[in-house]
């Protein structure tokens, strides 16, 4: 019997990542790319990689995730289409059984997920501020012309760490230069700045919530040292960084589409990997027919319409009839 | 007479519509009621009120301007206290005069006070003082009254039968209660849960991930009323009492899978009912508990992804209910 494969594809704000599992759920290939405010064409890229990896990959399953993942979904063709939360909560389950705790923070939302005897009991995720997350760091580094994959190691070599304010981004901003102006060196300042992120995240996310170890921190900042290093002093506690821990939304998502596929015996919905090669435009129109003005979003594929989205009434999506106002039925 | 009384659609809307339409209906009075929350609505809104007010105050001033120009009087009664000893958010007391001085042009307000803080009966005085601003004797007027106390009974009935207020009010299918669905308990004020387009369609959404919705309406007022004695000392505002009789109800009954609190950005009430609710659900059982708050942004994409998590939880509990080892050791360690 020849090996199955399954893809999960995490499309994020500030990344998109592919991973390919086998049905042993063991790592086969894995991606990371930026999306540089282009779900789709780092999505066909992260295709293309996969192409070049082994073009020969028989995937059975797909799953996606992430804030882009209806978008994706449309594009790779996906047999589950999952909430970041849940996704996460299952790759961190299946790589460590007994966690009680996941901490992720990504590029424009964290997460905290509380589980108890393996199953998720609650979750908190960050409001419309994006002050204690990725993105935030990543233009911090840009500021101090730190390349982000060194932040970590600076605010390690801190002696005393000072205090920033943490609440919002652009008073952290002008409190880092303020401390920077009077002197302080620069580990000072980027390990003062993780402990601000960590003490942001516990403050917003973790109010009133009893976060039991083990604990795991997975996202893109759990890259970073320092920061692992500030939630390891903030709470007392030994943090886990897993092996995939970048990775893991898609991680979760190729589970969570193994599960799906095995269960139900279906044939998988993947388009196959020529479908990066495919020219895709997407089309905005604010429609006018009524004092809703629905913007509707429709998703061409080499000039044919794949999908569309946005309108409240499902007179452009047609089929679409998830969502209906209430005053259409 | 043909004269027209606009009745904006926003604020007590969802919850008084029923008595005042059947009151109006029964004098003879015309009415028309403003088009269900949109988009122009809410920009209109948002453009017209001040603006540190919370959204439902906004999209109340959008609804005022939709009925401007189509009505010959505006029915924005200024509502005080709707309970004994308790009152209600101050902004109801200052709605009308709010109105007017925001938007020009206006035909002219019917802004009779409703206090009920002394005096239950305060509500029917109010009517005939209505009544009489349109130039209907008194005895038309407590008529009239009588029989919308009646109507509204009825309707209140149908509530409490759980239909949804607005799908009765908007003449939208109305879904019955299914045993084998989640119930989730979806609580916050009338003008946040039953306003599609304020609250962005959620009680469809829940009704998508398999959920049904229970509010605050459906429950035994004078039941809540007993169950919120427990407190430490009685709430000041009527919907706090109500809001924490539901969770007190909740926790004993445990009748509901997941409650969802839906709170206004910015509002005053809801900033301490809020957690004041999430405390007690979260010390004294395990029914999950999501707060999703609104505001002014339009991308679905955030409550979607919470919905949609929260009901995965819901559903993961359900499937491993089950599979609890009876040695008291979970069944997942390895």
């Amino acid at each position: 019997m020849s090996k199955k494969f399954f893809l999960g594809v995490d499309v994020g704000s500030v990344s998109t990542n592919l991973v390919v599992i086998d049905d042993e759920d063991r790592l086969v290939f894995k991606k990371y790319l930026r999306t540089n405010g282009q779900p789709i064409v780092s999505l066909c890229k992260g295709l293309d990689n996969l192409t070049g990896f082994d073009k020969e990959l028989e995937i059975s399953g797909v799953g996606t995730t992430g804030s882009g993942r209806r978008l994706a979904s449309v594009i790779v063709g996906a047999d589950i289409i999952k909430n970041e939360i849940t996704a996460h909560a299952v790759a961190a389950q299946k790589l460590m059984p007994q966690v009680n705790t996941i901490i992720e923070i990504g590029g424009q939302d964290s997460k905290l997920i509380i589980l108890r005897d393996g199953i998720v009991y609650d979750f908190a995720m960050n409001t419309v501020c994006a002050a204690g997350t990725g993105s935030f760091l990543d233009r911090q580094a840009e500021r101090l012309r730190i390349p982000i994959e060194d932040f970590g190691t600076y605010a390690l070599q801190a002696s005393a760490p000072v205090r920033i304010a943490g609440r919002c981004a652009v008073f952290a901003e002008s409190d880092m230069i303020h401390k920077q102006q009077t002197g302080h060196g620069m580990a000072e300042i980027i390990a003062g700045l993780c402990e601000a992120l960590a003490r942001n995240f516990l403050n917003n996310l973790a109010k009133g919530k009893e976060l039991k170890a083990p604990i795991v921190f997975q996202g893109g900042v759990a890259a970073n040292i320092g920061m692992v290093a500030a939630f390891e002093k903030a709470l007392a506690e030994k943090i886990t960084v897993l092996k995939y821990y970048d990775v893991m939304g898609a991680y979760g998502a190729a589970l969570l589409a193994k599960e799906k596929v095995l269960s139900s015996n279906q044939k998988t919905k993947f388009l196959g990997l020529n479908t990066s090669r495919q020219e895709y435009k997407t089309l905005s129109i604010e429609c006018q027919d009524c004092s809703n003005c629905c913007e509707v979003l429709k998703i061409l594929a080499n000039g044919q319409e794949i999908a569309c989205w946005g309108d409240k009434c499902g007179k452009w999506s047609g089929s679409n009839k998830k969502y209906t106002q209430e005053s259409a039925s | 007479m043909n004269q027209v009384v606009g009745i904006p659609r926003g604020m007590f809307f969802y919850k008084y519509y029923p008595l005042w339409k059947s009151f109006f209906d029964n004098l003879g009075v015309l009415t028309i009621v403003s088009d269900q929350t949109n988009k122009q609505i809410l920009n209109d809104g948002v453009k017209h009120c001040v603006d540190e007010s919370c959204l439902p105050v906004k999209v109340f001033m959008g609804h005022v301007l939709d009925l401007k120009d189509r009505a010959d009087y505006l029915f924005i009664p200024r509502y005080t206290s709707i309970s004994r000893k308790e009152y209600i958010c101050p902004k109801f007391g200052g709605l009308p005069d709010l109105v007017r001085c925001t938007i020009k042009g206006l035909p002219p307000i019917i802004d009779t006070e409703i206090n009920m803080r002394k005096d239950k009966d305060n509500s029917a005085l109010a009517a005939i003082e209505v009544g009489e601003q349109l130039g209907y004797t008194l005895y038309q007027s407590v008529q009239a009254y009588q029989l919308a106390v009646n109507d509204y009974r009825l309707y209140r009935s149908r509530v409490h039968n759980y239909e949804l207020p607005h799908r009765i009010i908007n003449n939208s299918k109305l879904t019955t209660l299914n045993p084998k669905t989640l119930k989730i308990l979806l609580l916050g004020h009338v003008y946040n849960v039953y306003d599609s387009c304020l609250n962005m369609n959620i009680i469809s959404k829940i009704e998508q991930n398999g959920g049904q919705v229970i509010t605050l309406e459906m429950f035994d007022t004078r039941q809540l009323r007993l169950l919120a004695q427990q407190l430490d000392k009685p709430m000041f505002w009527q919907y706090g009492t109500y809001a924490l009789g539901c969770i007190y109800s909740v926790i004993q009954q445990q009748q509901v899978d997941g409650v969802i609190y839906l709170s206004s950005f910015g509002c005053g009430i809801d900033s301490f009912v809020e957690y004041m609710a999430e405390r007690r659900i979260r010390q004294h059982t395990n029914i999950p508990f999501l707060i999703i708050s609104l505001d002014e942004h339009s991308g679905e994409a955030g409550m979607n992804t919470r919905l949609e998590a929260f009901f995965d939880t819901l559903k993961w509990r359900c499937r491993n209910e089950n599979n609890i080892s009876s040695y008291g050791q979970c069944v997942y360690d390895s």
